[in-house]
């Protein structure tokens, strides 16, 4: 994936800053609105932690598959609703990467074949509840696989390879083509 | 129904807990800022938050669903939003003397004002939390009508609630909102410090209903 790194972050930045002045929250009538849908905040300990143990419980080891299907479509979801068809690939993935942070996920940087993610909130719910030293981030990793496949025309997958709730000081994903 | 006669909270003290409602509404940003960190994290009493929308709760609900029936997906997302509604229950029980203090310099609302939102009696607090589900974008303007301690019983009018607002296209035939209905049965075990009640949704906007409405029941003997 030939990708301008510096671009992306220039961009990421700039659209985080954009949204953060917003200052947007519910408003009178309880609507939430960023980049024209409705939105809520909700805890990453029972949404996003505690779902996938949950899970687990009820379906085995195909509950992170589940998770991540569930991120693939959303992730597709947001490539469709908010690219600009003469949007060149680095500005739309900065300004996605600048959303995602926005929502939570904190910094999220991409190089050729790696993305990072300095603290993802499931993992860091998941190693605060001690709900397990093990892979967590299903949901991003198909949020991000999602987008990545509709930007670059081709399916890609993101496969985590270190989280942050095994110990790690940030979570790593490999990105498949 | 009987319940509905002596329950019923009297007008002139509806206006005073709306009134809590809109002051927690209006100052909740000064307590808490959805804005991320420049580091891209929300955070309030440690625990990490996150925007989500409605689509991916949609999504969710869908996948929850085939992959574990419909009584399951009910069960567990009820189950979440129990957790859920325990956590802001806590969060907000009580606003001290100190905050309050700091909240006259924040927002320039004068103390008379500011003491509502000391969260005297359980009412009180579970206004200033449908005060906060409208600033975390959960719920329109939602009041509760009906209200006893003992024995536990209260119905709660919500309206535009973003569960019923991310799943009305999915032609439901039943009320929709087992995680909100799973918030309200937390909190009311929390501020009523009662560990048996129940939460029904009697009536719901994805239906078709002008807004959704929650029925909580619980043994008068049911503290922990």
């Amino acid at each position: 994936m030939e990708i301008n790194e510096g671009k992306i972050n220039k961009i990421k930045k700039s659209e985080f800053e954009r949204l953060c002045s917003l200052n947007a929250h519910g408003d009178e009538n309880g609507n939430f609105t960023v980049n024209g849908k409705r939105i809520m905040l909700l805890g990453a300990d029972y949404f996003m932690a505690q779902i996938l143990k949950t899970l687990k419980e009820y379906t085995g080891p195909s509950a992170g598959a589940v998770l991540y299907n569930i991120g693939v479509e959303i992730g597709k979801e947001y490539f469709s609703e908010h690219v600009k068809e003469d949007e060149d690939k680095e500005t739309s993935l900065g300004k996605f990467l600048g959303f995602l942070m926005f929502s939570g996920y904190s910094e999220i940087t991409i190089s050729e074949n790696k993305i990072f993610i300095a603290s993802s909130p499931t993992a860091f719910m998941t190693k605060k509840l001690g709900l397990g030293a093990h892979k967590s981030c299903y949901y991003i990793a198909g949020v991000l696989a999602g987008f990545l496949s509709k930007l670059f025309g081709k399916h890609i997958d993101i496969r985590e390879i270190k989280c942050l709730a095994e110990g790690n000081e940030k979570c790593e994903f490999e990105i498949i083509e | 129904m009987k319940e509905d006669e002596t329950f019923l909270i009297e007008e002139n003290k509806k206006k005073e807990l709306l009134e809590i409602r809109d002051t927690f509404y209006k100052t909740a940003k000064f307590i808490f800022s959805i804005v991320p960190s420049e580091k891209g994290i929300i955070e309030f009493h440690d625990r990490r938050l996150v925007l989500l929308n409605t689509s991916t709760f949609s999504k969710i609900h869908e996948s929850l669903e085939r992959v574990l029936g419909a009584p399951m997906r009910k069960q567990l997302l009820f189950k979440f939003g129990e957790k859920a509604g325990k956590d802001i229950a806590n969060m907000f029980l009580h606003v001290s003397k100190t905050e309050i203090l700091k909240l006259i310099i924040k927002t320039h609302f004068d103390l008379k004002t500011l003491e509502k939102l000391k969260g005297n009696t359980s009412l009180e607090i579970a206004h200033k939390i449908l005060g906060y589900g409208k600033y975390a974008g959960w719920i329109g303007n939602s009041e509760i009508t009906h209200f006893s301690e003992k024995p536990p019983y209260a119905r709660i009018i919500v309206s535009n609630s973003f569960e019923s607002y991310a799943l009305k296209n999915n032609s439901p035939s039943q009320p929709v909102c087992n995680f909100f209905s799973g918030v309200v049965n937390g909190i009311m075990k929390v501020i009523l410090n009662n560990d048996h009640v129940a939460t029904e949704e009697v009536s719901c906007a994805a239906l078709g209903n002008e807004y959704c409405e929650f029925i909580v029941r619980g043994a008068e003997n049911g503290n922990k």
